[in-house]
């Protein structure tokens, strides 16, 4: 069956990330590949996570779920229940 | 600011979002697995009394949380938790604190309130290091491994705090890794709905400092090696104790339902 | 739980057992502690009589866990108490630094015994004087009284409580072996004539983002647990919301002298001395505790033999009652300061006061001042 994507929006906070270069954990986590580095540094002088292929997103969730300062939010069009 | 979009931001103290863990810190990780409970349990932070004690981990509901915290010594946040208990029973009461303040200086108060089968919640971030004070070893730091304060390597074999909780009495022991962020939810709502003493160790990730003594890489690295040691009990079974050496089993290990002293 | 009080009379009772039912009659309702001579008598009435009272009594794993879990109830709204000795006076000072800095109300009674180390546990010493001001680190204020009879181990618990809610702070009540073991008459009242102060909480219409619930010189209200206070409580440097500052050091320059002022502030409240025929003394013996006893009588027996003795004893022992000692021995020639260890308040007696001043500890150090002994130190002076 094929995944259902560009079915969420994902917001990543480019203060609150601590980025990529000391973290990159949902760059990393993502099975997609929507997210990549900011091309410019932020104002805490690091590269931060930033949403380059949305369009690839099927709402995994599993970004928000590791990143450590709560900097990226994801919204499912449809929300399932794991737990 | 936090992120606005964020489900959990809600609970965050305002003025207080921005974290004080390191880049990639599994700390971060667990405080949001633990919120992520708080929320789909539909309980009432206010509900909660947090306490934690001095290092990384003190620092995932302190001053993070926006709800009663109750920031102590280092070592002691399970002895001051005994008075919260004991006092206003009425109150959801988790310590969250790391593996030096829980096992090492705190040792003494963890084993007591197991055996005591005190109806709280111990969560155990544990980064097998002293990462606050700059990466000195820890009683969790693995045996052999060079820190700060073991720069010949570490000749002290580390504890298994889940054996040794289990040992001293607690009815509810989970192991689980930052890197198992659902998991460790389901932890914490089921150590939550647990009466009794309830004792959850998350392997934390460390990338500056036990990252960099253990030679084991960044944030990234860490966070697989987490999840490549992590053998579930029905694996265990199969493996020997060889192979067992430099992994840890995961999993909820005892669930056994038991009289509270607070009866 | 009226049914549970003591009927108001006169009991033959146990020193540490007045110090409990004082601490019971004033509204305490958890106790933790740990065994230790010559203390525990005070645990083990506590754990006789909370549960008539719905109170909570536990016995810690030690007295680190006994002060901490103190803190712990306390911050829940519960009048909490710990009871001990001098090692476990020792062992806790990390924590009482901590209720300090948090503004804990809380009492700890030490029942003082030979020192250092494991000394002698039934042998009186008044040894931890300067420890209970100075014990934990950091640059702070302590309240401390002294009780001298078996009837005051009652009424100074009652005034601890009250002075820990009024204040927020902990308050300790320095008793010894000798006090703590012996028995006395002792008046227990009516359980509603007991005075009973009471910490102040936020009012509850107040946003916790704007509650200031700690470093107002003239004490803030608490921000109890489970009340939606959201209270932030750290031992960390932090402002009046309790949130942390670690970086600034005029956070830090406010955070020691508010704590102090507020203290400070209270001195009249706390301050308490008892005298007798100090005006046209010569010789002023001054003493606290079991020791002032002594003195009050050796200064009587020696007014009766025309001698112009008079007796001082500070009940408060901290804060220092410099002005009132400074005061009452001002026509003195000299003070002699009668202590059971070599002169533990001597400095701060010698700094209040104009005339000579002499450290006067008993022969054997542990027993009780002879007559005879201080007689003799007097005729030295006056004739």
């Amino acid at each position: 069956m094929a995944k259902k994507r560009g079915q969420a929006k994902v917001w990543i906070d480019a203060f609150l990330c601590k980025g990529i270069e000391g973290c990159n954990l949902c760059v990393h986590i993502c099975p997609e590949n929507v997210i990549g580095a900011s091309a410019d540094l932020s104002i805490k002088g690091v590269h931060t996570a930033v949403v380059q292929q949305l369009d690839l997103c099927t709402g995994c969730d599993l970004c928000m779920l590791h990143c450590p300062e709560l900097a990226v939010a994801v919204e499912r069009a449809e929300v399932t229940n794991y737990a | 600011m936090n992120n606005m979009h964020h489900p959990l931001a809600k609970y965050l103290r305002p003025g207080a979002e921005v974290t004080t863990a390191c880049p990639g810190c599994g700390d971060g990780m667990i405080a949001q697995s633990v919120l992520r409970a708080i929320d789909e349990m539909d309980i009432d932070i206010d509900s909660f009394v947090f306490v934690c004690g001095i290092g990384c981990a003190g620092w995932i509901p302190s001053p993070y949380f926006n709800a009663d915290t109750l920031h102590t010594t280092h070592g002691r946040p399970i002895a001051f938790a005994t008075g919260v208990k004991l006092a206003k029973p009425d109150r959801r009461v988790m310590v969250i604190s790391g593996d030096g303040d829980l096992s090492a200086i705190g040792g003494n108060h963890l084993i007591h309130a197991a055996r005591r089968n005190l109806d709280i919640t111990v969560l155990c971030a544990n980064n097998g290091i002293y990462g606050m004070t700059g990466g000195q070893v820890a009683p969790t730091t693995p045996q052999h491994m060079r820190t700060a304060t073991t720069p010949y390597g570490n000749p002290e074999p580390p504890f298994n705090l889940c054996k040794l909780v289990e040992a001293a009495g607690a009815t509810y022991v989970a192991r689980w890794t930052a890197a198992h962020p659902r998991f460790v939810t389901r932890a914490v709502r089921q150590a939550l709905n647990h009466e009794g003493f309830a004792f959850i160790e998350v392997m934390s990730q460390c990338p500056v400092h036990f990252g960099k003594w253990s030679e084991r890489g960044g944030a990234v690295d860490l966070l697989e090696d987490l999840k490549n040691r992590s053998v579930t009990l029905r694996q265990e079974k199969r493996l020997s104790e060889e192979e067992m050496k430099d992994q840890w089993v995961v999993g909820e290990l005892i669930t056994e339902d038991t009289i509270k002293i607070s009866d | 739980m009226p049914e549970a009080a003591l009927k108001p009379g006169r009991y033959f009772m146990q020193g540490n057992v007045a110090c409990a039912e004082g601490a019971l009659a004033a509204g305490c309702r958890f106790f933790a502690g740990y065994p230790i001579t010559p203390a525990t008598e005070i645990a083990e009435h506590m754990a006789l009589r909370l549960p008539e009272f719905d109170g909570v009594y536990i016995q810690m794993e030690d007295e680190i866990g006994s002060i901490a879990s103190v803190i712990g109830a306390a911050w829940t709204g519960a009048l909490a108490m710990t009871a001990t000795s001098g090692p476990g006076m020792s062992l806790m000072q990390e924590n009482i630094g901590y209720a300090v800095g948090t503004e804990t109300p809380c009492v700890i009674v030490d029942v003082q015994r030979g020192g250092p180390s494991t000394g002698i546990p039934a042998v009186p010493m008044q040894g931890d004087m300067v420890q209970v001001r100075r014990g934990s680190h950091g640059d702070y204020e302590s309240i401390a009284f002294a009780p001298a009879s078996a009837q005051e181990m009652f009424d100074l618990t009652v005034r601890a409580f009250n002075m820990a809610e009024q204040v927020r702070t902990p308050v300790f009540v320095m008793a010894d072996a000798a006090l703590g073991h012996m028995r006395e008459p002792v008046e227990i009242p009516e359980p509603n004539t007991v005075p009973k102060i009471r910490r102040k909480l936020p009012d509850p219409k107040t946003d916790p983002q704007e509650i200031q619930g700690f470093l107002d010189e003239d004490v803030a209200p608490m921000p109890i647990f489970g009340h939606g206070f959201k209270a932030h409580v750290t031992g960390s440097c932090h402002d009046e919301r309790g949130m942390r500052n670690v970086v600034d050091a005029q956070a830090l320059d406010g955070f020691v002298r508010t704590l102090t002022r507020k203290v400070e502030k209270q001195r009249e409240a706390l301050i308490q001395v008892e005298s007798e025929e100090t005006e046209d003394a010569e010789v002023v013996l001054l003493g606290y505790g079991m020791v002032g006893r002594a003195a009050k009588a050796i200064a009587q027996e020696a007014r009766q033999t025309g001698l112009r003795v008079g007796s001082l004893r500070p009940i408060t022992v901290w804060p220092f009652a410099d002005r009132e000692i400074q005061t009452l021995c001002e026509n003195a020639k000299r003070v002699m300061v009668m202590e059971n260890n070599l002169g533990q308040m001597l400095p701060y007696v010698q700094a209040a006061v104009n005339a000579d001043v002499i450290s006067l500890p008993p022969q054997v150090l542990g027993t009780l001042h002879r007559p005879q002994e201080v007689l003799e130190r007097i005729q030295e002076v006056i004739s």
